[in-house]
């Protein structure tokens, strides 16, 4: 097992290496000068011409990258270019919003999400289970946006129970920040929730089939036993495959839920970054994102281990 | 006898407790920009700026109608007849709010030199480029020698990046003073959750008249739509901005109030001097005559939140000249015609407008195409994100492009930046615009000291670039605000800024 963890993080050193350089490409790709966008239409000329020698724009690219690649193995990820701040403190500043609403959203979808596919599946091709096929295929169409903005004109403005917009804060408890959280992870956790009841769903009936299931029924298990012991244990493995892609799926989709809720978080930030041309905060931020989601990754793949023995020895072998 | 005397005591209670301002109010508004910095040297952005002026406080500064130049730091000034030499008095006992660097001391004329000699050298966009040097005569004296002669200096003075900052505070925080900012305003910040919100109190030893508020707190809702219903729902008192078509459901709620006020800005179709069919006269005529502008106005804005423009100086300013209306052209499609016919366009013309995502813009670049359609023009509208639309439109690749303007009204601010042949190469002059007559008009009315003239100056130049047909005046956005009925003294700014408090404002709520 440590093999495995050990081959495993020397492999993200590549992986990262070509996340920044792509990103930095893709970033020298996007029409139009940062000194221009950054400083405005008012800016003049010599503004503008140091701006950009500041930054060393007036470099060759991949002397540009080279230093950057410097600056970042020394743990700098430099001062983003409209906030004047440190990228890396920025970065942290924002990241536990976006961590809390996705994983309060993630939370939400695999609370209904696995229940109703397991009862679904249980149910099969029964008015119980179309039901909630088609609920979860609303789910998944729903645009987060829209949903989002209705949500808010339902609960906020028409019923007056849940705040519209912000974090809330801690000082007034935490009852206040969860309050604000509910409605946007519940617009954020829709889609996931759709999903994961899907592939509960499919992944259930799939085990259900088995021998080893009838088996356990010829052999006069109780029916619930057999669903949560047996069958929803094999079923698990691709369930938790799905859920660990989804936190990447919530992790972008949360750009989307922080603007129209107004939450201070990553997703926003980086959007921001990007049409201002803010290209150190972009790339610091995609760089502490692939970090964040390789590291998810590995520790999906550990409960993999810990929830099915044949997996742990697959590692251990190689 | 003794009900009449409780009932009259009452009644007086009464009339005390609902009657005017009081020292505790919080007010909360949304707006949907967020500040970058609150560095007044280092900022770039409206919002910025915006809440700084809570904390900062510059020599002088615009009243909330922004007509007049108020004292403000300083509290006389006078200018060498050249227009070189200003020399400002600063007011005596004004003090920087406490600070972990400095405990509050008295502001001087070393504070000025060191904010602006500051401003000049980090500034990544410099507003005082034209001060060549600023002395301190004595404590409370501060000459400040320009290196040509500029008349709307004082409005440069009025930014925020001319704010007078305390020099220990800077250096002692380092990188990190825009995040505990100290200045000699009404308020100070207490807490700043990026993205989020901004809290600001009462500054209790300032110089002075005390501040009705006790508490702002700014919230920063991106989507303007939700914050209309922020507005509705009670959660902000005032917001920064009501799309148009959000007016009659705000209208419609009984406790806030739309109110709108003509803004400094002009959006208009600029067209290309340098290549292409718009370099011929006859061809940018028949875009005037064809084009209803009446009735994209009507289109754009069926709820009042903008009206027609006709010249690139608006209302707003103080220089705006109403007789500029008499130069338009009316809508005449025949008449378009037959002048693309004389131009040798008979069988057609195909052009290119460029806008940026603004729904506004791209509406009118829209109705635009299907009424020059009528006239022969195949127009094809591009929209483009903000930065490459920047970048394609101050090339000179663009034949049209719809161009927004807002700063000053001072006119220099508008006629200087997009028809001095100088700006040919950045945005405000993306076409390449050069009429030598209008540079040496621009060039009088920044060298000429009486305000009268510097007006005659600019409405000279307007006059000569509405005749040269390039430039399509469209239409001034109205600023709209919605502000909920508890608010008080509270008056809209044509500069977009909330002013809480400034020359001639003190606003004030009525408590929950």
């Amino acid at each position: 097992m440590r093999k495995y963890l050990v081959k495993r993080l020397l492999q993200v050193i590549p992986t990262l290496f070509f996340v920044l350089l792509i990103t930095f490409l893709l970033l020298k790709l996007i029409p139009g000068d940062p000194a221009m966008v950054i400083l405005g239409p008012e800016a003049r000329a010599e503004d503008i011409a140091r701006f950009r020698q500041q930054l060393g724009l007036d470099k060759p690219v991949l002397v540009q990258f080279l230093l950057y690649l410097k600056r970042v193995l020394t743990g700098d990820l430099g001062k983003s270019l409209i906030y004047k701040q440190d990228v890396l403190s920025l970065i942290l500043e924002r990241f536990p919003t976006t961590f809390v609403l996705s994983v309060s959203a993630l939370f939400i979808a695999v609370l209904v999400g696995i229940p109703a596919g397991i009862l679904s599946a249980v149910k099969h091709n029964s008015f119980t289970d179309l039901l909630i096929t088609v609920l979860a295929l609303i789910g998944i169409s729903i645009p987060i946006f829209w949903f989002g903005m209705v949500l808010i004109i339902v609960f906020s403005l028409k019923l007056g129970w849940l705040p519209a917009v912000g974090l809330g804060s801690l000082d007034k408890g935490i009852w206040d920040v969860v309050k604000h959280l509910i409605l946007p992870s519940f617009a954020l956790g829709i889609l996931s929730m759709g999903t994961i009841t899907r592939f509960t769903r499919s992944s259930m009936l799939e085990v259900l089939r088995q021998d080893y299931v009838r088996t356990a029924y010829a052999k006069g298990l109780r029916k619930r036993l057999i669903i949560y012991r047996h069958a929803l244990r094999n079923a698990l493995v691709p369930i938790i495959t799905v859920i660990g892609l989804q936190l990447g799926n919530l992790l972008a989709g949360a750009v989307l839920t922080e603007t129209v809720f107004a939450l201070p978080g990553l997703g926003k930030l980086m959007v921001d970054a990007i049409m201002r041309r803010d290209f150190m905060l972009v790339q610091g931020e995609v760089l502490f994102v692939a970090v964040t989601y390789i590291f998810i990754n590995l520790l999906v793949d550990v409960v993999y281990a810990v929830v099915n023995p044949k997996i742990r020895q697959s590692y251990e072998r190689g | 006898m003794r009900k009449f005397i409780l009932l009259l005591i009452v009644t007086l209670l009464a009339a005390v407790s609902l009657g005017g301002p009081n020292y505790n109010g919080e007010i909360v508004v949304g707006t949907d920009q967020n500040p970058t910095t609150m560095d007044p040297a280092l900022y770039q952005d409206l919002a910025s700026a915006q809440v700084m002026r809570n904390v900062f406080e510059t020599l002088v500064a615009y009243d909330a109608e922004v007509k007049e130049i108020r004292p403000l730091l300083a509290e006389s000034w006078e200018v060498s007849e050249d227009l070189k030499v200003w020399t400002f008095r600063l007011r005596k006992g004004v003090h920087f709010q406490k600070g972990k660097f400095q405990d509050g001391r008295e502001v001087t004329a070393e504070d000025v030199k060191y904010s602006f000699e500051r401003e000049i050298k980090i500034s990544p966009m410099v507003r005082l480029y034209m001060v060549d040097k600023v002395e301190v005569v004595d404590k409370y004296t501060v000459r400040i020698t320009l290196k040509y002669p500029f008349a709307p200096f004082l409005t440069v003075l009025t930014d925020i990046g001319a704010a007078v900052v305390p020099k220990e505070e800077v250096e002692g925080w380092g990188d990190e003073f825009t995040l505990h900012p100290v200045g000699t305003g009404p308020f100070k910040m207490v807490e700043w959750v990026k993205d989020d919100h901004m809290t600001f109190i009462r500054n209790e030893d300032y110089w002075g008249e005390k501040p009705y508020l006790k508490k702002i707190t700014y919230k920063f809702i991106p989507n303007k739509s939700v914050l209309a219903v922020a507005l509705m729902s009670g959660e902000v008192d005032i917001a920064s901005d009501i799309l148009d078509q959000d007016i009659p459901k705000v209208k419609a709620t009984p406790n806030v109030d739309v109110v709108m006020v003509p803004g400094v800005n002009v959006y208009a179709v600029y067209m290309n001097s340098m290549r292409g069919p718009t370099t011929n006269k006859k061809v940018r005529e028949a875009i005037f005559y064809g084009v209803d502008l009446d009735q994209i106005i009507k289109v754009l804005f069926p709820n009042g939140s903008g009206v027609r423009a006709y010249g690139p100086i608006p209302p707003g300013s103080w220089a705006y000249n109403p007789d500029i209306k008499k130069l338009a052209l009316p809508y005449d499609p025949e008449k378009a015609k037959e002048l693309l016919k004389e131009a040798g366009y008979e069988n057609g013309l195909k052009l290119t407008i460029y806008t940026p995502e603004d729904p506004n813009r791209r509406k009118a670049a829209i109705i635009m195409q299907s009424m020059l359609k009528k006239i022969g023009i195949d127009l094809k509208v591009q929209s483009l994100e903000w930065g490459s639309f920047v970048a394609v439109t101050s090339k000179g690749e663009a034949d049209m492009y719809t161009i927004g303007w807002t700063w000053y009204p001072d006119p220099e601010y508008f006629i200087f930046y997009m028809f001095h042949s100088s700006r040919k190469g950045t945005y405000g002059n993306g076409g390449g615009y050069n009429n030598p007559k209008v540079d040496e008009l621009i060039a009088k009315g920044e060298s000429t000291a009486d305000q009268q003239e510097r007006i005659k100056y600019y409405q000279e130049a307007e006059k000569l670039i509405m005749q040269d047909r390039v430039y399509m005046p469209l239409y001034h956005k109205m600023v709209v605000m919605g502000v909920n009925k508890r608010v008080k003294g509270f008056t809209v700014s044509p500069d977009m800024m909330i002013r809480l408090y400034a020359p001639g404002t003190n606003v004030w709520v009525e408590e929950k």
